[in-house]
């Protein structure tokens, strides 16, 4: 398995340009040159600023891939930047090869997880408070409802011992799991049997964007009013506004929309506008769209930097985009420093523009971004983390990383085929 | 767990004490910083603790060298109580006091002990109410009663707080 590995990334290797156009051109070059001497690190440094010059260049893309296959832990990383590749290049000469190499990927994180929930099965075995079993429970019940697994996740409940209290997050996961499969009325029962206001509010929210997503807005609409926190309130809503308003459904939005507490949360209130603005240019009223617009850029302004914003600002200069067709994207892009800010917006400009080809390009580089923000799931390195922690904590952190790496599994194999 | 909740009753009175010198109006604050006099507990606790001020907004007129003074105090304070008291910004500390001080018409003084192992808040105080104040005042053996209510109140109050984090959304965006 290993050489037949090695001879695959030798192959791959071989297929990296040695010169390549545009400002990367440097950064590709330094980034091979480390990938031949084995330094993963230093090669995805200069593979990742290669890209945030090059956005579209396909080598990049294949680097990247190869560079988080190589780490150990980033197999889900290295599908997805594989996968971005293939979008871009679909004729390129070595893509039999790097479908294969998906494949062995996608087998090998699923065995890596089934590792993970055993060495947390034996942590479980030597605990021996009752509330410290729930907690490491709690932990491999998400990851089975991570990977769509509910019966497992239920059986693992029905370890929890007497004075274990509820496995809350675990009971959640079980809810959102049970959404994700159109069981709305089970994912409501589920998540109603969490105590804790912050993860009932947590697995209501994930109910809601699914019936959304599945075009239930009705039943999303009353699951959001079962949302009692509001920072969860804030994401479902706009989460449910931006799915309506890709529907099509402007007026819809806009009185969800208005639910917003835009003082509160004024990223998700520009996130919502945005994508009602585009929404309203792409449905042919340039004046509600210019009208949303303005008042997204209003809340934009007033939000405090972090990812909430990021997305944001992407969604809210895809709406200028949209309306002012003359502006220049390498402006926009100059806007978004943050990486997963720039894919989502070059994903969703390609989408309002029906440039699909393109739109699936940086999807899956959205995707890799998105999974990024996750930790290893590479045994040896969670080893060393979890040696100096009690077995309770171990246990957790075992657990939570098979979780952790069963989302990242389930997001790839949902991005598309 | 009784030791945890005697650390914590004791690090509440302390706050509750600096909050007395907080709700005084601006002309009366030197006056009643002063007149505050720091609690002696005769049990040191085995722990230690660390301070941090966070933003103090419309200082009205109040010099930083006055909130850095109370800062101070406080910490002094707490070195009657802790064996430890750990350099704001420095790690080491078991508990973290983050204190923060605005005006919104009136003071408004606010704490939140920090379980630095976890992160998590373990106890806030946000305007402790008048008669724990009163009492906080003129008799710190007796406030000990009421802030055990309180206590138990906002115990009542909190979900119970799971173990594990907060996992992330599966955002479709």
């Amino acid at each position: 398995m290993l050489r037949s590995c090695l001879r695959l990334l030798v192959v791959l290797l071989a297929c990296l340009p040695v010169t390549a156009q545009a400002d990367g051109s440097a950064d590709m070059e330094r980034g091979v040159a480390m990938a031949r001497q084995g330094q993963w690190p230093l090669a995805l440094r200069y593979f990742r600023s290669a890209h945030a010059e090059m956005p579209n260049d396909a080598a990049a893309m294949l680097n990247l891939g190869l560079v988080h296959d190589r780490m150990g832990g980033h197999e889900a990383e290295a599908m997805a930047w594989f996968r971005a590749y293939l979008a871009a290049a679909p004729g390129a000469a070595n893509s039999a090869k790097v479908k294969v190499r998906i494949a062995e990927l996608d087998t090998a994180l699923d065995v890596r997880i089934q590792h993970l929930l055993e060495v947390a099965r034996r942590i479980l075995g030597e605990l021996n408070a009752p509330r410290d079993k729930a907690a490491v429970l709690s932990a491999m019940m998400r990851a089975h409802a991570e990977a769509g697994d509910i019966p497992a996740a239920q059986s693992l409940e029905r370890m929890v011992p007497p004075g274990g209290g509820k496995p809350e997050w675990g009971i959640a996961a079980m809810a959102a799991a049970q959404a994700r499969r159109g069981n709305f009325p089970g994912a409501r029962a589920e998540a109603e049997r969490a105590e804790a206001e912050a993860v009932r509010s947590w697995a209501m929210a994930e109910i809601a964007v699914s019936q959304a997503q599945r075009d239930d807005f009705t039943g999303a609409a009353a699951t959001l009013d079962a949302i009692s926190t509001r920072d969860e309130a804030s994401y479902a809503r706009s989460r449910v506004v931006v799915l309506m308003a890709r529907r099509g459904m402007v007026g819809g939005a806009l009185a969800l929309a208005d639910k917003l507490d835009g003082d509160a949360d004024a990223a998700a209130k520009a996130l919502a506008l945005a994508a009602i603005s585009t929404a309203a240019v792409r449905g042919g009223d340039a004046g509600k769209g210019a009208e949303a617009l303005a008042e997204a850029e209003r809340h934009l302004a007033r939000a405090p930097a972090d990812p909430a914003r990021s997305l944001a600002q992407a969604m809210t200069i895809v709406a200028r985009c949209v309306s002012f067709p003359d502006t220049s994207e390498a402006a926009a892009l100059a806007e978004l420093a943050e990486p997963s800010g720039r894919a989502r917006f070059l994903r969703d400009l390609a989408a309002a523009r029906g440039d699909a080809g393109q739109a699936a390009v940086f999807r899956w580089v959205a995707v890799a971004h998105d999974i990024g923000g996750g930790e290893s799931s590479d045994i040896s390195r969670l080893m060393e983390v979890v040696k100096t922690e009690t077995p309770a904590k171990s246990g957790i952190t075992v657990a939570a990383a098979a979780a952790t790496a069963a989302q990242a599994l389930a997001k790839v194999r949902e991005a598309g085929p | 767990m009784t030791r945890r909740l005697s650390r914590l009753v004791a690090l509440i009175l302390l706050l509750a004490g600096w909050s007395v010198a907080g709700l005084a109006s601006p002309a009366d604050y030197e006056w009643s910083w002063a007149s505050y006099t720091p609690s002696a507990p005769a049990k040191v606790i085995q722990a230690a603790v660390s301070i941090e001020m966070l933003e103090v907004t419309d200082r009205r007129g109040l010099s930083n060298d006055f909130f850095l003074a109370m800062q101070q105090h406080v910490a002094a304070d707490l070195s009657n109580l802790f064996t430890r008291v750990v350099p704001a910004g420095q790690k080491g500390a078991d508990y973290l006091i983050r204190m923060s001080f605005t005006w919104d018409g009136e003071a408004q003084p606010r704490a939140e002990i920090i379980d630095t192992a976890s992160g998590k808040a373990v106890a806030t105080l946000a305007r402790p109410s008048p008669r724990l104040l009163r009492a906080v005042a003129l008799n710190l053996r007796d406030a000990m009663a009421l802030l055990k209510s309180d206590i138990a109140l906002t115990i009542e109050r909190s979900p119970p707080a799971p173990a594990e984090p907060r996992p992330p959304h599966r955002d479709p965006l």
